[in-house]
């Protein structure tokens, strides 16, 4: 439970007056948006690392983070969760190397972590998940950001541009060699 | 049925699958596509139910919360503390008088006071007030903490080139982007791969204009790997890009495919996870070049349209190595109309 509330007129904000709000060191404005982003980015975090401890810390850094970048930071249409994003994906790569492992979609509920089962988690659905992540695994780095951006995420192709930094259509063709591979590996005979 | 209007089909059912359509429902819509898009389908149905939960810990995030409000308050009271500096010839003036009659005047004589008593520093910090204020908070330098120096799988682009909007950490793409890449949208370009010509300066068969980039990093030689972001533009009906932003990566070039001297409407050759996407002209029928690239049609699934030098084709197939070179061994072959 978070003790931390924000008045109601910021609560109406739009996104710009937020981000220069945000800009003014507002105590509201920040606590809008981490209220309005944090488990957003901290299962993105996690879906990254496959660790909970460190996708909470790395969390709490991309807020900081964000306070210190907010001056640079310029609104254009796009929303400013794509912004964390892509702040969120920088702290985990750096996370990444330091910890010198390899994969970047880590789903497994290891490593402290713990993944909820939905209330009518199956087990046919286990096992689909199961074998989800692990095709998902073996797609290449890029191919697996946009799939989770995307579909565990649900970002648009434009904002998945803005946390890649490609373009839209690159993105939509990303997506589209991604799902074919995916489903090449779903595919009991591999086709 | 061409690739683009696949992709439209895709999107809008994927769409309707993730609002809860069935698949074959969705299918029924479109008949012509119907095996390729269940493939795509699945895929994306197996994801979206597979989507773990991560529990969130409310003493984690409450910690989290308080961290940064606080990073926000100490901000705020650092900025104020800045303001004063500037501020006291508003409070002199008193309500009475507009700000912005003495706005002109302000800054000269706040200026030239903080040089008499307080030097070039003082000035410094007065003028980028965000920078030491933060640099207060968060200690260190101004710069956020790098990314690794080491190149392994992903390392850092350009930290020292983020554009306003990005945070200060600035990853390079994965491995898979160091291939050649031409890309065209709308009136932007984006092009990495290596430098063919120095005058006119070419990459990927695209002449770059890089004479009035805003930024220019490396030194570039003949088969430097160059990533180039700029606009486009018509020269003598032949389209070029303009380099807002030309930078030498430090990648290791792989063999590179001769680009075509003149590329068609476009022009695209991607490398991803052993598949191979081209498109471009046909510059050979023996064997089909496009793009520089060999491309072997013997097994293809699909070939729509008569495939001659010249016309625009794309090609989908999958990424082989036959004697030594690099060939596209295509599942589907379109050419444009």
């Amino acid at each position: 439970m978070v003790t931390e509330t924000m008045s109601a007129r910021t609560a109406q904000l739009t996104t710009q007056e937020l981000v220069e709000e945000a800009k003014a060191f507002s105590h509201d404005a920040w606590t809008r948006i981490f209220d309005e982003q944090y488990t957003r980015i901290l299962r993105y975090c996690f879906l990254r690392t496959g660790d909970r401890t460190a996708a909470e810390d790395l969390t709490s850094d991309v807020f900081l983070e964000a306070l210190r970048g907010i001056h640079r930071y310029r609104y254009r249409g796009v929303p400013l969760a794509a912004w964390l994003y892509r702040i969120a994906h920088n702290l985990t790569v750096d996370h990444l190397k330091r910890r010198a492992t390899r994969p970047s979609v880590s789903l497994d509920a290891g490593d402290g972590a713990r993944l909820i089962p939905q209330v009518d988690d199956r087990a046919d659905e286990a096992v689909l998940r199961h074998d989800v992540h692990d095709a998902l695994r073996q797609l290449t780095k890029e191919q697996q950001q946009v799939l989770v951006l995307r579909f565990y995420q649900r970002l648009s192709h434009e904002e998945i541009a803005e946390v890649m930094q490609r373009r839209a259509g690159a993105v939509r063709a990303l997506q589209h060699r991604a799902l074919k591979a995916l489903g090449r590996l779903l595919t009991p005979d591999g086709r | 049925m061409d690739s683009k209007q696949f992709e439209e089909h895709l999107e809008q059912c994927l769409q309707l699958v993730r609002d809860g359509m069935s698949i074959d429902e969705c299918l029924t819509r479109y008949p012509e596509d119907a095996d390729e898009l269940r493939a795509h389908l699945v895929a994306a149905q197996a994801l979206l139910g597979s989507s773990p939960a991560i529990e969130v810990d409310a003493a984690t995030q409450q910690r989290a919360q308080a961290r940064l409000l606080g990073a926000v308050a100490e901000a705020g009271a650092a900025r104020a503390d800045d303001g004063l500096l500037l501020g006291w010839p508003f409070r002199l003036a008193g309500a009475g008088i507009r700000r912005a009659v003495l706005l002109p005047y302000a800054l000269p004589i706040a200026l030239a006071l903080l040089l008499a008593f307080g030097g070039l520093t003082t000035v410094a910090a007065v003028l980028q007030p965000d920078v030491p204020v933060l640099r207060g908070i968060f200690g260190g330098d101004d710069t956020a903490p790098p990314a690794d120096s080491d190149s392994s799988d992903e390392e850092v682009f350009a930290a020292a080139t983020a554009t306003e909007t990005e945070p200060a950490t600035e990853a390079a793409p994965d491995d898979d982007d160091a291939e050649p890449r031409t890309e065209f949208d709308g009136n932007e370009c984006e092009l990495r791969g290596p430098v063919t010509s120095l005058d006119p300066l070419i990459v990927n068969g695209t002449v770059i204009d890089a004479s009035t980039a805003a930024e220019v990093r490396g030194e570039i030689g003949m088969g430097t790997f160059v990533r180039v972001r700029g606009r486009t533009a018509l020269v003598a009906d032949e389209r070029i890009c303009v380099a807002e932003e030309l930078r030498v990566e430090d990648l290791p070039a792989p063999a590179q495919p001769v680009p075509d001297p003149e590329p068609e409407d476009e022009p695209r050759t991607e490398f991803d996870d052993g598949e191979c996407e081209l498109r471009g002209a046909v510059t050979s029928v023996d064997p089909i070049t496009v793009n520089g690239v060999a491309v072997d049609a013997s097994q293809a699934e699909r070939i729509r349209g008569a495939v001659a030098v010249g016309v625009s084709a794309r090609i989908e197939g999958v990424l082989v190595t036959q004697q030594g070179v690099r060939v596209c061994l295509a599942e589907r072959i379109e050419v444009d109309d």
